[in-house]
């Protein structure tokens, strides 16, 4: 297994991304690998579950997320504003295969965990030397 | 042959020490920018709404327990803990989100009234209505005639 696994799509950029006229914002995102798949962790401050679009097709794993006051904030009168409200959008390309099936997600408290298990192909083995 | 090779070189390493200076440059350049924006974790919204005004951070992940919003006079501070994704054995691919303990001091315009803070965490979402202290309310002056 490398560290090249798991690759992003998308730059890792608090810049928003504009897309069919839109604005996205990429969230910020931890990947770890062990021996039976990948976790990911990404910030979605603002999310709530019902909200939230995980899909898997071809070795592409896509987050998006929508923000329910994103219009209303951009009227308001700010004394301090450092961040912008808008729906994320993040993908990744894995390149190990994985149980589709198998992949889970959970949001709380404006973080999503993603559980993506590995096929069983690709799981490290442990490989028996048999003494001739 | 040698020294024909020679000035097509030096040219070559020019430009190299010239691509090297140019990428020293800039890491020296951004480095203080990166620091300010390590700085501003949480990032923080304040607007105003009349005699109120709103604050709001994004702070996804963090317990409720782990926030201290604290008032004095005009000032704000806000203290965080964001803490380590649960330890196992795992290689990291990637580290993009911030933890450990933050803190950051806002000073607002007016003076705050402590007792009218009421805070939310919701989503990831800290908020708070920041009411005005009396003393900073407009007030209607009354004229005098001769």
């Amino acid at each position: 297994m490398t560290t090249q696994a798991l690759v992003t799509r998308h730059p890792s950029d608090d810049k928003p991304e504009r897309l069919d006229n839109a604005t996205w914002y990429s969230p910020a995102a931890d990947i770890m690998e062990d021996r039976d798949g990948f976790t990911l962790k990404l910030d979605m401050p603002g999310v709530r579950p019902a909200d939230v679009d995980i899909t898997y097709d071809d070795g592409v794993l896509s987050v998006e997320g929508k923000t329910p006051d994103s219009k209303r904030a951009a009227d308001r009168h700010y004394l301090v504003h450092e961040y912008d409200i808008g729906p994320y959008r993040r993908s990744f390309s894995i390149r190990t295969p994985v149980d589709a099936d198998g992949i889970e997600g959970h949001l709380k408290d404006g973080e999503l965990s993603i559980r993506v298990p590995k096929a069983a192909e690709a799981k490290a083995r442990k490989i028996a030397v048999r003494d001739n | 042959m040698l020294d024909l090779l020679y000035p097509v070189r030096m040219p070559l390493y020019d430009l190299h020490d010239q691509v090297s200076r140019l990428f020293e440059d800039f890491y020296r350049e951004a480095s203080p920018w990166m620091g300010e924006e390590l700085n501003r974790f949480p990032a923080i919204n304040i607007w105003e709404d009349g005699e109120t005004s709103h604050l709001e951070v994004e702070l996804p992940g963090v317990k409720m327990d782990d926030v201290e919003i604290l008032v004095s006079g005009n000032q704000l501070k806000l203290v965080v803990q964001r803490r380590e994704p649960e330890n196992g054995k795992h290689t990291w691919h990637r580290r993009e989100r911030l933890v450990g303990r933050f803190t950051r001091v806002l000073t607002l315009p007016w003076e705050l009234n402590p007792d009218k803070v009421q805070a939310r965490l919701k989503d990831g979402v800290l908020t708070a209505d920041l009411s005005k202290a009396d003393s900073a309310k407009p007030r209607k002056i009354k004229l005098l005639t001769d």
